[in-house]
């Protein structure tokens, strides 16, 4: 034990030896006996000296704590997430009466198409089926022992790469083609061509067929002479 | 309530902590009186003053709960707040000086015995009165409160060493100033 707490329980005839011999090793049996006496008179002293508190002395820090368990409180206030708060927001209907009344001009008074054309045209791939073939026959009149000649022409049949025309998204009132598209038009010509009906060529201004009669013609001729 | 009056002092600061009002009312009861006479003595028996401390010292234990750790003693940590208050009220005061001479002029400490009946408890009352404070608070705290020789270590926030000189140094003034009134001494 500390020799403060014996100064504070113990007088010194109340001490063990082994306690007394440890006293007596820091100070004599007087001066312990002198501390010991002032600690009691101190103690009894203080006994009997009491002090009224204050009926309102806590207002302050009853207060104090009041405020703080508000505003703890507060910050407890669960957080709504976004999506449910817009559901708990309901639209007055004059308001929504407005907007819809408002988009409904908006649409009859602007044009559909009007605005700045796309940077980035849409890519259009158009696959063209054959359908059938038209067979044109003309009936030729000859002899019964006429030969007939019939010459083979190979075809170009070169894969034509069709390429892909772009579409135009933006407005086309009063404005021309795109180059991509002209250009698309000028590589794809022939098929163009067979198409567009002012550039398309009668069947007797054809000079490849007309050829291809002379030759039969001659033939059934030389054929007719040497027979 | 009858639950929160059985609670350990740590526990109902934690239940303070969450805002409650009861658990601080009973630690109000259980510390005022004592906290009050801690605070008197060391304001040389100013008991306005020290009724004003008292409120700075629930002030503090109530708005910064937080800095309390649950896993300490209260009353040191209570007791810290109070020793700290007084502290800053002798600093803002300049009271080391100022407050020595507001108290009561000590009656004579010359070996002139006098033949009253609670001489020896009036020149008890002086002494202390004479002890400084650094002596004062360890005295008190160790004899009036019971805290021992760490926790005071704790509150003061100095070194164990520093406490026991400090409370030696007291106890020794204190015996040597109360000699010469050793007869009237009545234990």
């Amino acid at each position: 034990m500390d020799l403060h707490d014996l100064l504070a329980e113990k007088d010194f005839e109340e001490l063990t030896a082994i306690e007394q011999q440890q006293v007596l090793l820091w100070c004599t049996q007087e001066v312990y006996q002198a501390q010991r006496q002032a600690i009691v008179a101190s103690q009894t002293l203080w006994e009997a000296e009491l002090i009224d508190l204050k009926p309102a002395a806590p207002n302050r820090a009853l207060q104090a704590l009041k405020e703080k368990r508000l505003l703890l409180e507060k910050e407890k206030v669960v957080v709504v997430p976004w999506w449910q708060q817009l559901a708990r927001y309901s639209i007055p209907v004059w308001k929504l009466a407005a907007a819809a009344l408002l988009l409904f001009c908006w649409r009859q008074a602007v044009p559909q198409n009007v605005g700045l054309p796309n940077s980035n045209p849409i890519v259009l791939t158009d696959t063209v089926y054959l359908e059938r073939y038209h067979t044109q026959i003309e009936q030729v009149l000859q002899p019964a022992d006429t030969i007939i000649k019939v010459v083979y022409k190979t075809i170009d049949t070169v894969a034509r790469v069709v390429q892909p025309v772009f579409a135009y998204t933006g407005s086309v009132y009063g404005e021309e083609y795109p180059e991509e598209i002209i250009a698309a038009r000028t590589v794809s010509s022939d098929l163009w061509e067979t198409l567009d009906n002012n550039k398309g060529r009668s069947l007797h201004q054809d000079t490849f067929l007309q050829e291809v009669r002379e030759q039969v013609v001659s033939n059934t001729m030389f054929t007719n002479s040497t027979w | 309530m009858k639950k929160i009056n059985f609670s350990s002092d740590e526990q109902l600061m934690q239940l303070v902590q969450r805002g409650s009002e009861p658990a601080f009312n009973v630690l109000y009861e259980r510390y005022s009186q004592r906290l009050l006479f801690f605070l008197y003595k060391m304001l040389h028996q100013d008991e306005a003053k020290a009724q004003d401390l008292l409120q700075d010292v629930f002030l503090k234990v109530v708005e910064a709960p937080e800095k309390f750790d649950v896993q300490q003693p209260f009353k040191t940590w209570v007791f810290t707040v109070a020793a700290n208050c007084c502290r800053n009220y002798f600093r803002a005061q300049k009271t080391a000086r100022l407050a020595n001479e507001k108290i009561i002029q000590p009656k004579s400490i010359e070996p002139v015995i006098p033949i009253q009946e609670r001489v020896f408890e009036e020149q008890l009352q002086v002494a202390l009165e004479h002890l400084s404070p650094v002596y004062k608070e360890v005295f008190l705290l160790k004899y009036k409160e019971g805290l021992r020789l760490k926790e005071i270590a704790t509150v003061l926030d100095c070194p164990l060493g520093t406490v026991k000189s400090r409370l030696h140094g007291a106890t020794k003034k204190l015996a040597e100033q109360l000699a010469p009134y050793k007869a009237y001494f009545n234990h």
